[in-house]
């Protein structure tokens, strides 16, 4: 198993990772009752809504942002663990968003191993690409979450940090990958030239290793180190020396 | 700067407080040294605590009690839910506004001082442009605090001198939400923003790296400065409340990913990083600077320790994660350059860059390009379709014969074939009429292409008329990205400012040794040998 495989299959690893993760939180109260995403002392909050506790989950209506109107019990200025303003609640929907993209750079990363992609280099540059904004809005999901419900949150909204932390590593992996595709192609280009220049010329060029080879002449002979050193005499000390003026 | 945005809940203070109510306590003694007579006893008697703006006015003789005699249930009351308030309208100690002035103060000195450092001690000849828009926006910074500062002292000399207590209330809600300020803070930061990207852009290490970090950084500055600015000048609105803490938490996520950026380098390039003292010791300090912001803002969240440390910070750390980073990756590059020139080909070359043959494309691409302007800019200045003469040579046979006129006419061998290639460029540029053949005559590949160009204008759809636009623009953007990157920020030589003149003077001695130029007086004769290989010396040995 060489290096790029290993890179792969860690990219790939670390995306399912991310991905399965962006799912769960996308699943919180009231799509289904037993995960959650935060929770309080008599509340428990999803992504699309908030359930009470105590009222037999009597859960709001699935939607962006929590309504206020519902359960009349819930006072819309204390309502969150910070204090916050229930009406910033509607950028939690940072969390589809961030599912879409990385379901979409799952997808692409996948695509990225098969045949057809995998020796591709513009395919490995948008992967790469468009796991930055992905990396961006996992990053947004946790400081959102962080700053809705502080520490209430659940093991589910805290592990969005290693997430995001994988979403990095992928994501650096992914420029690493292009990299080395490009190297790859090079070093291919490189040897199918000179096959094809061996091939073509009846006299190819001979190829010497440079460390055999100190200085060249100006007429193309070449001097060679050992030749002169079973003289010992050093190719750089000149035969005559004059001093102009 | 804005200590407590809209987004924050109120905290309830209006009315809340029985002690600013008046409110009746029945017949009793009463006791002071302010009345005309110390003690007397008094019926009907009602109490009115002094309060301000709909808050209790406390002074610090309060918690001393001189006197074993217990305060009035409604102003215990009163005080705990005051010093249970997590706001600057009440609070513990660290929302006072002997901590907010210490802080802001502390935060003025830090702003200054590194203000000072960027024009005494960094200098970046290379990137002198965006070196002064570094300066420029820590100068502003400066001045915003300055101003800030200031105006905070004075207010709390009015406030000290009319109330006679001093609360970090009207400084926060009153001096921190002035739009004045908000502009200065936000020039500075988007100035400072853009610089973070210069940075991020010198620590990419290829040419295709480097221009799509900076296109992607680019976007993301451009589209979290402009909803910052559409927050700023737009009030009232419900979106708004959503809109201000996505800002915010966009910057922060920005400045986490710019932390990110320098740490992932720091860990890739540990031993250039920490191959001596001082740069070990900027390396850390870095470290520590990008991670302020994100740091801070766990702060503030958690009211751990300084109320809206991140926010009064904001500016500093911002000038800081920008100077202390730009000098850091100077010094980094100076170490690396040392390193590389040690090497064969005196820099890294990528694959990449060879690959392609992207420089050979780039090279026909301009030549194209130079071409069209030139067979343009001539069937333009000639209007070949109106001109008689022209028409004439174009139906006139192309044989040496007539070139040759046109040769004996100017004289000049040199300009013989410049008329001949222009000849030939007026037919074919203005020969839209003209059938295939004509064509054909030519024989010149480039001058088909042109034409062919110009004939198949009319007839293109608007996909492909769409499409050629869409390529012109991605070329051109390719263009100033390369420009920036190339002419500005490519030029990674090295620095020798943060050199002594000792040092330099040997490494010029090294370099003129090394390439020969230090005794340009002295002629060598070099003889020639002939090529004598080893394995050949062997083969003669084995054949005697």
């Amino acid at each position: 198993m060489n290096l790029l495989t290993i890179k792969r299959i860690v990219i790939i690893s670390l995306t399912t990772y991310s991905f399965l993760f962006h799912i769960i939180p996308n699943l919180t109260v009231p799509i289904v009752h037993s995960i959650k995403l935060a929770e309080d002392h008599d509340k428990v909050y999803g992504v699309y809504g908030w359930c009470e506790k105590h009222h037999d989950n009597i859960c709001t209506k699935r939607r962006i942002g929590y309504p206020t109107k519902n359960l009349n019990a819930s006072n819309p200025k204390n309502f969150l663990p910070s204090f916050t303003n229930i009406r910033v609640t509607k950028i939690l929907v940072v969390h589809p968003i961030a599912l879409v993209f990385e379901f979409l750079l799952w997808v692409m990363v996948i695509l990225s191993s098969t045949n057809r992609y995998k020796n591709n280099t513009r395919f490995t540059l948008i992967c790469a690409l468009w796991s930055l904004p992905t990396f961006l809005l996992g990053l947004l999901c946790l400081l959102v979450d962080v700053l809705l419900f502080l520490d209430a949150l659940s093991w589910l909204g805290w592990n969005l940090y290693p997430v995001t932390l994988a979403n990095a590593i992928s994501s650096t992996l992914l420029w690493s990958l292009k990299r080395n595709i490009a190297t790859l192609r090079y070093e291919a280009l490189s040897n199918r030239e000179n096959v094809a220049s061996q091939s073509n010329n009846a006299d190819p060029i001979e190829v010497y290793s440079i460390i055999d080879i100190e200085s060249a002449s100006d007429d193309g002979s070449l001097l060679l180190m050992s030749s002169n050193r079973s003289k010992n005499v050093s190719i750089l000390q000149p035969t005559h020396s004059y001093t102009v003026g | 700067m804005s200590f407590f945005d809209t987004w924050e809940v109120l905290k309830p203070m209006h009315n809340d407080y029985m002690s600013c109510t008046e409110h009746f306590l029945g017949d009793g003694m009463l006791l002071s040294p302010a009345f005309p007579i110390a003690c007397f006893y008094a019926d009907h008697i009602s109490f009115k605590g002094y309060c301000k703006r709909n808050s209790p006015s406390y002074v610090m003789s309060k918690a001393k009690r001189l006197l074993e005699i217990s305060y009035l249930d409604s102003v215990e009351r009163d005080w705990e839910k005051y010093r249970g308030m997590l706001g600057p309208e009440g609070g513990d100690f660290r929302f006072s506004v002997y901590v907010l002035t210490v802080v802001v103060t502390i935060n003025l000195v830090a702003c200054l001082f590194l203000s000072i450092y960027l024009f005494l001690a960094i200098h970046d000849r290379h990137r002198q442009f965006f070196l002064n828009i570094v300066r420029f926006a820590a100068v502003l910074s400066s001045i915003t605090l300055i101003l800030f500062t200031s105006r905070m002292l004075l207010l709390i000399q009015d406030e000290f001198n009319n109330l006679g207590v001093v609360t970090a209330h009207l400084i926060a809600y009153t001096l921190g939400n002035r739009l004045d300020f908000k502009i200065l803070d936000f020039i500075a930061i988007s100035l400072l923003q853009f610089c973070q990207l210069i940075n991020v852009t010198r620590l990419v290490s290829t040419l295709e790296e480097k221009r799509f970090s900076f296109i992607a950084g680019f976007i993301m500055v451009m589209v979290s400065n402009i909803l910052y600015a559409v927050s700023l000048f737009s009030s009232g609105s419900d979106s708004l409340t959503v809109l201000n803490p996505f800002v915010y938490l966009l910057r922060i996520a920005i400045s986490t990913s710019y932390a990110a950026i320098v740490i992932s380098f720091i860990i890739a390039k540990y031993k250039l990083c920490f191959i001596n003292f001082s740069l070990g010791f900027l390396s850390i300090y870095s470290f520590l600077l990008v991670l302020f912001q994100v740091l801070f803002f766990f702060f503030d969240l958690a009211n751990v320790w300084i109320n809206s440390i991140g926010e009064i910070f904001n500016l500093t750390a911002y000038v800081a994660s920008t100077a202390i980073v730009w000098e850091w990756i100077n010094r980094i590059f100076v170490v690396q350059k040392k390193k590389e020139a040690q090497s064969i080909l005196g820099r890294t070359i990528y694959a990449e860059e060879n690959v392609d043959h992207k420089i050979a494309k780039y090279a026909l691409k301009i030549q194209d390009a130079l071409t069209r302007t030139i067979s343009t800019e001539y069937s333009d200045k000639n209007s070949f379709l109106n001109d008689d003469r022209s028409s004439e040579l174009m139906l006139r046979p192309f044989d040496e014969h007539s070139l040759n006129a046109h040769s004996t006419k100017d004289g000049k061998d040199d300009e013989i074939v410049f008329n001949i290639d222009k000849n030939q460029e007026r037919v074919l540029t203005g020969s839209s009429s003209m059938n295939q053949t004509s064509y054909e005559l030519s024989g010149i590949s480039t001058c088909i292409e042109d034409s062919s160009f110009h004939n198949s204008q009319n007839s293109r759809s608007v996909t492909a008329y769409f499409k050629e636009k869409l390529h012109m623009s991605y070329n051109k953007l390719i263009m100033l990205t390369d420009y920036m990157l190339i002419k500005i920020l490519g030029q990674n030589s090295i620095n020798l400012s943060t050199t002594n003149g000792e040092e330099i003077e040997n490494n010029k001695r090294k370099v003129k040794q090394r390439i020969g130029l230090d005794k340009v007086n002295d002629v060598h004769l070099y003889k020639t040998t002939d090529i004598i290989f080893n394995s050949d010396d062997e083969d003669y040995d084995t054949e005697d």
